[in-house]
């Protein structure tokens, strides 16, 4: 038992130091991204632009139900005039950062493990070392990179998406007006609210690039280990984001 | 050229070279031989430094390059073309980016420099005017056919050659054999090629090396091994014949 326990532990900081090593050569990898701007702007667009329909839609769905539960656990208490306040914290703090980074960790930490691990699989990775050509410079700096740029951008839209879901919500079904609502949310809007979620996004973004390159690289064993690692990517990065999620909270507030 | 001695590589509990001791003369084609999973492959990747072996040297025109750090381990690849076993070809990319690759990343060339030597290593292996083709649109012959062109177009020293005709029908076997033999003439390489095809080691060898249990169990001409009455080559012979 205590042998299991210290094989796992071992087993546990071997990860970490490779991950941590991982990092630090992405990030030395920072001024060759310049020498290949499209591949980096082709990485924002996959990360960015094409996951932002999935992110829309998540949002304005969890914005309306905030504001459903919201509403919920006011009346009867306080008045519904506060309804813009309590849904526009929950979100900027809370839910748009948290949920854009799972959606992203589910749909573009899978994706950066699944092909990085099809490549390791196929030689495709040998192949780009024996062309001398540093595999963590050409394929993790820029989806590293563009995931810290882009999950924060993702967020400002599910911000504002997420918004306008509670606000639709209020309209329709609680019967509070738009001024109201929108009136209740500048009262209480504090730029720190905002910043804090967008902080945490950048956090996020960094887990998500981070893990699904080292889980990529890492596959071994043929389609099967391609579809461990992507799981595995999926599962740490989500743990890793509400573990952030807390520890930034629990720093800044 | 290369001189390979007492190498030993193991993967976890299970070892795979155990003492291996070869030498490669410049200009000459080599060809390791030996049953799949004897560890051929992972001689060649050691020898280009993809993998770092527990004990002994190589060293490449005297330069012991098991110590070498990545970055001296780039510097040495740039003299190395490798053609994978799968071809390896980068799926995203198409035959003209996955040849021009390396020289891209290279640097020194401006585009048209790099397209006009990405034309000429793909006219090299009768691949000219694919160059607008993804992979997944190439057979296996012509997937091993870009694989050679992208490791040409670096002009490299050395060409390692993972199974080349593995996978392959015998027509475009042959093919592939005859493309390496060119290519050796013509470009005066040093090729390594490890195979357990009996028929593309006879037709493409100067010199071949019988990998068995970890070590070299044989080293001679395809005539020498023809006539050898060692009981372990002539039964590979035989067996694969």
């Amino acid at each position: 038992m205590i042998r299991a326990l210290g094989r796992g532990f071992i087993l546990f900081l071997q990860e970490t130091g490779a991950i941590a090593l991982l990092l630090l050569r992405a990030i030395r990898g920072f001024p060759r991204l310049f020498s290949r701007f499209d591949s980096f702007l082709e990485q924002m667009e996959s990360v960015g632009v094409k996951s932002l329909p999935l992110v829309l839609v998540t949002s304005v769905f969890t914005g309306a139900v905030s504001s459903v539960q919201a509403a919920y656990q006011l009346k009867g208490y306080i008045t519904l005039r506060y309804l813009g306040a309590a849904v526009g914290k929950a979100i900027f703090i809370e839910l748009g950062p948290v949920l854009t980074g799972l959606v992203l960790a589910g749909r573009v930490g899978a994706s950066i493990a699944a092909e990085l691990g099809t490549m390791k699989v196929t030689e495709q990775i040998d192949a780009l070392e024996s062309l001398a050509i540093d595999p963590i410079r050409f394929l993790v700096t820029p989806r590293f990179f563009s995931l810290l740029i882009m999950l924060p951008i993702l967020t400002i839209f599910s911000d504002l998406v997420a918004i306008l879901g509670g606000l639709l919500v209020a309209l329709l079904l609680e019967r509070v007006g738009h001024y109201t609502f929108l009136e209740g949310l500048r009262g209480f809007f504090q730029m720190r609210d905002f910043s804090t979620g967008l902080l945490k996004a950048f956090f996020f973004g960094g887990i998500i690039g981070i893990i699904g390159c080292s889980q990529g690289l890492g596959t071994s064993g043929g389609a099967g280990g391609v579809g461990k690692s992507t799981t595995k990517a999926v599962v740490i990065s989500a743990v890793l984001i509400l573990f952030w999620d807390f520890l930034i909270a629990s720093i800044i507030f | 050229m290369i001189e390979i001695s007492g190498l030993y590589k193991n993967f976890g509990e299970k070892r795979v070279l155990e003492g291996v001791d070869l030498r490669v003369e410049r200009g000459e084609s080599l060809v390791i031989l030996g049953p799949s999973g004897c560890g051929k492959t992972v001689l060649l990747k050691l020898i280009i430094g993809l993998l770092r072996p527990d004990q002994g040297r190589i060293l490449i025109e005297g330069k012991d390059i098991t110590g070498l750090s990545s970055k001296g381990l780039y510097s040495l690849r740039r003299r190395f073309g490798m053609v994978f076993q799968g071809a390896a070809l980068f799926d995203s990319m198409t035959v003209g980016e996955n040849v021009g690759l390396g020289l891209r990343e290279r640097g020194g060339l401006n585009r048209s420099e790099i397209e006009q030597k990405v034309t000429q290593a793909l006219e090299l292996v009768g691949m000219k005017g694919m160059e607008g083709l993804k992979p997944p649109e190439l057979s296996g012959g012509m997937k091993k056919r870009v694989g050679l062109a992208r490791a040409i177009a670096m002009d490299p020293d050395v060409i390692l050659y993972d199974e080349p005709t593995t996978g392959l029908d015998p027509q475009m076997a042959e093919s592939i054999n005859e493309l390496i033999i060119g290519l050796k003439r013509y470009l005066s390489v040093t090729s390594v090629a490890v195979t357990h095809d009996m028929g593309c080691a006879k037709r493409i060898a100067d010199r071949i090396a019988l990998l068995h249990q970890g070590k070299i169990a044989f080293e001679g001409s395809p005539e020498e091994m023809e006539g050898t009455e060692n009981s372990l080559v002539q039964g590979f012979v035989r067996g694969r014949r």
